[in-house]
């Protein structure tokens, strides 16, 4: 009887244990370098992450790299490649450099020298220093002068579109993207290239947030 | 960029806020109540010094809040301890991280949408606003069936300064559709006013063992409209949403069927205590009378009752009832052609019955972007 009371006794306090406030007493986690390649196990939406922004830009730049029209020309082409006209016509908050930067740099390093690449996008700089060294305030440099800035054949265009379905009943949350680049013609306003890159996302959130 | 507050309003006379003053110290209380939150209520403070930040016009610090409060709202949350916790009979809803109700998760993007408007960012402004209309979504492929009008008029002002003409007639059409009457801003206008009425709604536990979440409106914040003027013109505000009528209209939530099973299983062990407690009590009394045996029985009979109450005790079926303190009850919205940014901004409030309403420190921004448009945003309780 003793010990049926003593059980009796202990089960109750495991009960009553089992309600101890709720605390996060979690021992933390050292920083690690993640693959920006591979998704992460920890932090993961439906939006374009850094994933999405490797994948989409190597294949551009193996693409562009493998049109004769745009890489393969005698005297190499001049291109600019910045989130001027490229437009976030989505559901996800992004930063468009994230992608325009990755990409021109990658293909820049990639092209080696088969394209070269108008920095419009520091246009306020250059002009700075040209004035400086054209009123006296600075000498010449050592490189050149030149009448002109590099007038461009191709600038980059294109757009980030995205596609929604949400059930509110299952709490799943899928998102297509599609992202378009465009090389265009400067001087004829054509499409010298085009490149798409979409994925889309599905994701199901734990029940006690439907 | 500037920004001023309204002192005490000398109502019905309209007082001029054109001159800057101190600002409010939620931000630092909002920011002291976040670095000591425990891990699963950080979203809810982080929203919350978010809001206290733009209010004291620091656009910096409260885009990094909202971005980080909406990186968790955005997560997906699936096999995480906290959400299997408040499943578990032992842990009450609460324990589970902080994401909000749908209302508060498309006010999370609402803000960060704001915040990308007043900064010209109008493509991640219209994102902004489509994750919060998403957010308040009940249907599939973009049959949103949602019924929040001002993020659809915030997606086609969007639009509209972003120069996408044809989207931003399909974003205000949807929104003639939910709010009759509604007039689409003038292809001219470069100047949205928003004006953030009233406190938040309130979740209150109700029902046994308060299972239920009831919502209640903000205590003694009666303003329900506004009289604006904007350097010496009046200006004609519509209201654009009913936050607490956008709270209290959600419906049942899947979590709630969970929390009744609770609730079940808290009463059956508690009547299982309860029955085989007064059994093992009156079979004493009576084995004593009898001069009978019994009493291992009887005692594992108690013993039985004990333990099924204990369990009974220890159920948590309390759902969760942590809010967004500092969102407002109604937004109104106005957009007018404006050169620059306004000097003076007057504005007097009023409740329900047109009776004047005196607030403190009533917080005005205004912020030109470098297209020249124009975002004016008043809140009157934080």
């Amino acid at each position: 009887m003793t010990i049926k009371l003593f059980a009796g006794a202990l089960a109750a306090l495991v009960l009553a244990g089992c309600a101890t406030p709720n605390l996060d007493n979690s021992a933390g986690r050292r920083v690690v370098y993640q693959d920006v390649s591979t998704t992460s196990q920890r932090v993961a939406g439906v939006g374009v992450e850094s994933q999405d922004v490797v994948s989409m830009t190597d294949r551009m730049i193996r693409d562009i790299l493998a049109t004769p029209q745009i890489a393969g020309r005698a005297t190499p082409p001049r291109i600019i490649i910045d989130s001027e006209y490229f437009a976030n016509d989505s559901s996800s908050r992004i930063n468009k450099n994230l992608i325009t930067d990755r990409l021109r740099i990658e293909l820049n390093r990639a092209a080696q020298g088969r394209l070269i690449f108008v920095a419009r996008h520091y246009g306020d700089m250059v002009s700075k220093e040209r004035d400086a060294k054209r009123n006296g305030e600075t000498d010449k440099g050592t490189i050149r002068a030149t009448k002109a800035k590099a007038g461009a054949d191709f600038r980059l265009g294109g757009r980030i579109t995205s596609l929604d379905a949400n059930s509110a009943q299952s709490g799943t949350l899928s998102r297509y993207h599609q992202i378009s680049f465009e090389l265009i013609d400067l001087e004829y306003e054509t499409i010298a290239w085009s490149g798409l890159f979409e994925f889309k996302k599905e994701a199901q959130d734990d029940v006690l947030y439907r | 960029m500037t920004s001023c507050i309204a002192k005490r309003f000398a109502a019905p006379a309209l007082l001029a806020l054109a001159v800057a003053a101190p600002a409010h110290a939620d931000f630092a209380a909002e920011t002291a109540k976040l670095r000591s939150a425990p891990a699963k209520d950080a979203t809810l403070y982080t929203l919350q010094a978010g809001v206290a930040a733009l209010a004291e016009n620091r656009t910096a610090e409260s885009s990094e809040l909202f971005d980080t409060a909406l990186s968790s709202i955005e997560g997906m949350f699936a096999n995480t301890e906290g959400a299997a916790k408040a499943r578990s009979l032992w842990y009450e809803e609460g324990a589970k991280d902080y994401k909000g109700e749908p209302y508060e998760r498309a006010m999370a993007f609402w803000y960060r949408g704001l915040l990308y408007l007043a900064g010209g960012d109008y493509e991640n402004a219209r994102a902004s606003f489509r994750g919060g209309i998403l957010q308040d979504a009940f249907a599939e492929e973009q049959q949103y069936r949602s019924d929040f009008a001002s993020l659809m008029l915030l997606e086609g002002w969007s639009n509209q300064l972003n120069g996408d003409k044809g989207q931003a007639e399909d974003a205000y059409k949807e929104v003639a559709k939910l709010r009759p009457g509604f007039k689409a801003p003038g292809k001219d206008a470069n100047m949205l006013v928003i004006a953030e009425l009233g406190g938040s709604p309130r979740k209150v536990g109700d029902g046994i063992g308060n299972h239920e979440i009831v919502y209640r409106k903000a205590k003694r914040m009666p303003e329900r409209t506004l009289k604006l003027e904007i350097d010496g013109k009046p200006v004609a505000l519509a209201q654009a949403e009913d936050i607490f009528f956008q709270a209290s209209t959600r419906g049942g939530r899947p979590v709630d069927r969970l929390i009744e099973g609770k609730v079940a299983f808290q009463n059956v062990a508690g009547g299982i205590g309860e029955v085989a407690g007064a059994l093992a009590s009156e079979g004493s009394v009576w084995a004593a009378a009898s001069g009978g045996g019994g009493g291992r029985a009887l005692g594992a009979l108690a013993a039985v009752g004990a333990i099924s109450s204990l369990v009974a005790v220890n159920v948590k079926p309390r759902a969760d009832v942590r809010y967004w303190a500092n969102l407002p009850e109604t937004v109104h919205v106005a957009a007018l052609p404006h050169k620059g940014l306004p000097s003076a901004v007057n504005v007097a409030l009023f409740d329900e019955a047109g009776q004047p309403v005196a607030v403190d420190n009533v917080q005005v921004h205004k912020w030109i972007d470098k297209r020249g448009n124009v975002l004016v945003w008043i809140k009157t309780r934080n």
